[in-house]
């Protein structure tokens, strides 16, 4: 009973958490639509807030030893800046590398990739499904992420430290058939730790690396990703399907 | 007796402001950015380092001016604003004097400042209003290392989609300092530390040595170092990636550990400027209404309370040379500790931007003194800059350096979140449009050529990465969109045109496909930004010269090169 209880709560945090992101991502694109950005010169200028010690009111380079101050600053963007276009008319997807977890895709998809995908799923356009499809290259398989019909950009947490992906933007057809219609660039998510040992000519045990930097077990601020001798890396696989059905779009 | 040398001590002061030139209106609030990091920061740091030199101190700090930074301290029109700023602060300071009569706790510090401010202007005048080249004689004289940096502080992990940005950025900044400076740079500062793997090929190309990372840069990179982040990797391309030690950069920078938090320094927020009625501000502050810091506080930091203390220099100087003893004793017992497990000295490199000293550490530029003084006493450290070390230690593991900057988490995360993900879409079709336009035109005149070259100007101001760090901050927010959005928006309109123009048509051919020359000339005078710049250096086949070394003469400016088959 016990060890059902567990795998329940180990199935359904992960799905939980997947779902919550989901929700503020979507959030995050709705309250894009509301918000207007003043034009240059319009500025409306206030004092700095006489909050944390670093808010210096120019803005000073500096690491974020006040996690709290960071994360609450920042504001949603609006999508569409007024005086820029909203689009370029020029079909794109390209794929950003946020940390060794979080890739960032946008794109601009015409009209006239549009009716080809039209064209080309017939009957089964109306009820298939925008999809960004992320593959792994190094494991070979793939990540789905159902898009919201008005987005032009996502989050993606694929959790994988260390692994070069490619992603492509799509349809998916109600028998799960995709249609990629635009393929990104390559992104390669940095490590999230050192490397696993020496090689080559240099020859340093794992205890004297250790000794080099005595700090790195103890615990540290959630701003540094120095933190892995604490915790270790975050992995979650939730998500990824198991193999790659079709051949490797960039093989 | 000298001591035997245990470790070094790589100090590095980063200074840096985005290009907040508005001819169009004096005494904006970007602009006293300016005017108070050169009174706050840059005369006092700069008093610090002559000092030293004075004294005949044996130690080296390497400083980075940032091109965009080092082309405000240049540019006539800002120091002509900066000397009137100057003259009204000495108003303002006269009149605290009398405001503060009789008051044994602020009478003193009004004074205080009336002195310092008066000292800022002897200086200013005494250095003929050209900072720059204050810090270019120490250079020469071999009392500092200057760093060239990226042209416009381009984050470049997020917009090297393109390694042609990537070697626009590198190649203007490179040339802005020889420009500056009159040698060809050694180090280069990574805007944010931003490091990408590959981004080391392209700073190879102009002949640059070494970079910092951020600690887990070096750390986490392909093989692991040996000397963890106490000595430099070497980048499969030959560049030396050294990392930020851990331990100076949180005693200095960190809000809760560091010295600038001690309740005896200066509080930086009780200014005058949120405290005293707005009929007697009115002239000192933006548009004679805007309430904003006016460098005149008279508080100190007293502790988690809104009961402040008033300040009092001599309990502050007490500190800063307690710090300063502090910082001492720690570096060499680090260096002491180190000196066991390694087998060579280890380099303790600590970079800070330079605007925390004086700016926000009040007290910053004593406290730099006393530490740099102690160390040329005979400590167990030696200050040294990166490139002294790289002569000493010219051998290292090679290993590919890990994806890393120094923002909050310590990847992109700082410039890529809500508030600030839309520009890419923009920046990245801009940078493929220069780069198409770029290759399109090899050899354009007259008209053509000022367009190319102000779209490329444009482009690499939007590109700053203030203006992403600013959106994420919350405060100024709408002047960094205003920025992005202005900048772009008139690179898209000098594109329109050229992208109509043919390529190899007469030079005015551009005004025919719609460019009003007049708009062109506003534009370039108030984004007057390296008025030398070349928009070749967007061109996909473009090499940037090959440099000399360091502190030999300088090659021929690239004006009179012409990119390898182009």
């Amino acid at each position: 009973m016990a060890l059902f209880f567990l795998l329940l709560w180990l199935v359904v945090l992960p799905l939980a958490g997947l779902a919550l992101a989901a929700y503020l991502i979507y959030r995050g694109a709705a309250a894009r639509g509301r918000r207007v950005a003043p034009g240059p010169g319009a500025a409306a200028r206030e004092p700095p807030p006489a909050a944390g010690p670093f808010a210096a009111p120019f803005p000073l380079r500096r690491e974020g030893e006040a996690p709290g101050e960071m994360e609450a600053a920042g504001e949603i963007a609006p999508a569409v800046a007024p005086g820029l276009p909203e689009s370029y008319g020029e079909d794109r997807l390209v794929l950003l590398t946020r940390d060794p977890y979080w890739l960032f895709a946008y794109w601009e998809l015409g009209p006239a990739l549009e009716a080809e995908a039209r064209r080309r799923l017939g009957p089964a356009y109306a009820a298939s499904q925008p999809v960004l499809r992320l593959y792994d290259l190094e494991v070979g398989d793939h990540l789905d992420s159902r898009l919201t019909p008005e987005a032009s950009s996502w989050y993606l947490n694929p959790a994988r430290p260390g692994h070069r992906f490619l992603a492509e933007l799509g349809l998916l057809d109600p028998s799960g058939r995709f249609l990629s219609l635009l393929r990104s660039n390559l992104a390669a998510t940095p490590p999230d730790g050192p490397a696993p040992s020496e090689e080559g000519e240099w020859a340093c045990p794992e205890e004297l690396f250790l000794r080099l930097f005595p700090w790195l077990r103890r615990p540290r601020g959630p701003g540094s990703p120095l933190a892995w001798g604490r915790r270790g890396p975050v992995r979650i696989e939730a998500g990824f399907s198991p193999g790659l059905r079709h051949s490797r779009p960039w093989g | 007796m000298p001591v035997e040398v245990e470790g070094f001590l790589a100090l590095i002061l980063h200074a840096h402001l985005p290009y907040v030139r508005h001819p169009e209106c004096e005494g904006g609030l970007e602009e006293r950015w300016l005017m108070e990091a050169i009174t706050e920061s840059y005369i006092p740091l700069l008093e610090v380092l002559e000092g030293l030199e004075r004294d005949n101190v044996p130690v080296r700090v390497s400083v980075c001016l940032t091109p965009t930074l080092g082309s405000m301290l240049t540019d006539g029109l800002l120091q002509d604003r900066y000397r009137r700023h100057l003259e009204r602060h000495l108003e303002l300071a006269a009149r605290e004097q009398e405001r503060t009569r009789g008051d044994p706790d602020f009478a003193p510090l009004a004074a205080m400042y009336r002195g310092r401010l008066e000292r800022a202007r002897d200086y200013w005048e005494g250095a003929r209003s050209d900072l720059l080249s204050r810090f270019r004689g120490l250079q020469d004289r071999g009392r500092i290392e200057l760093l060239a940096s990226a042209a416009t502080h381009g984050y470049l992990p997020l917009l090297g989609l393109r390694r042609e940005t990537v070697r626009a950025q590198v190649a203007v900044g490179v040339e802005a300092y020889r420009r500056s400076f009159g040698r060809d740079p050694s180090g280069f500062w990574l805007p944010e530390c931003g490091f990408n793997p590959g981004d080391d090929e392209v700073l190879r190309e102009f002949g640059l040595r070494w970079v910092v990372l951020e600690t887990h840069g070096v750390l986490f990179a392909s093989r692991r170092p040996r000397y963890g982040p106490f000595a430099p990797i070497l980048c499969p391309s030959g560049l030396a990636a050294f990392a930020r030690d851990v331990e100076t950069s949180k005693q200095v920078w960190s809000s809760l550990e560091g010295y600038p938090g001690d309740y005896f320094y200066r509080d930086f927020y009780r200014d005058i400027g949120y405290d005293l009625g707005l009929d007697y501000l009115a002239p000192y502050l933006p548009g004679g209404r805007l309430r904003c810091h006016t460098g005149f506080k008279y508080y100190r930091v007293t502790g988690p309370t809104d009961q402040k203390q008033p300040y009092v220099p001599r309990l502050a100087e007490e500190k800063a040379a307690e710090h300063a003893a502090n910082f001492l004793f720690n570096r060499s017992h680090q260096v002491e500790y180190l000196a066991q497990v390694m087998d060579r000295p280890p380099a303790v490199v600590a970079p800070y931007d330079a605007e925390l000293f004086g700016h926000w550490w009040f007290e910053g530029p004593r406290w730099l003194d006393l530490v740099l003084r102690g160390i040329g006493r005979g400590h167990r450290l030696r200050a040294v800059t990166p490139s002294d070390y790289m002569d000493r230690f010219p051998r290292n593991q090679v290993a590919v350096p890990s994806m890393s900057s120094w923002g909050y988490k310590g990847y992109s995360e700082v410039w890529l979140e809500g508030s600030n993900d839309w520009i890419y879409r923009h920046l990245h079709l801009a940078a493929d449009r220069m780069v198409r336009l770029a290759n399109a035109h090899p050899a354009a005149q007259g008209l053509t050529r000022r367009a190319l070259t102000q779209a490329a100007r444009e482009l690499l101001l939007a590109q700053a990465s203030d203006w992403a760090f600013i959106m994420k901050a919350g405060t100024a927010a709408d002047y960094a969109r205003g920025r992005t959005v202005a900048h772009l928006a008139a690179f898209q309109r000098l594109e329109a045109a050229l992208s109509a123009t043919p390529p190899g048509a007469p030079g005015d051919a551009v005004a025919l496909a719609g460019l009003d020359p007049a708009w062109l000339e506003e534009q370039e005078s108030r984004h007057n930004l390296f008025p030398w710049l070349d928009y070749r250096v967007f061109r996909s086949d473009w090499r940037g010269p090959v440099l000399t070394r360091p502190g030999a003469e300088a090659e021929p400016a690239p004006e009179a090169s012409v990119p390898a088959g182009g």
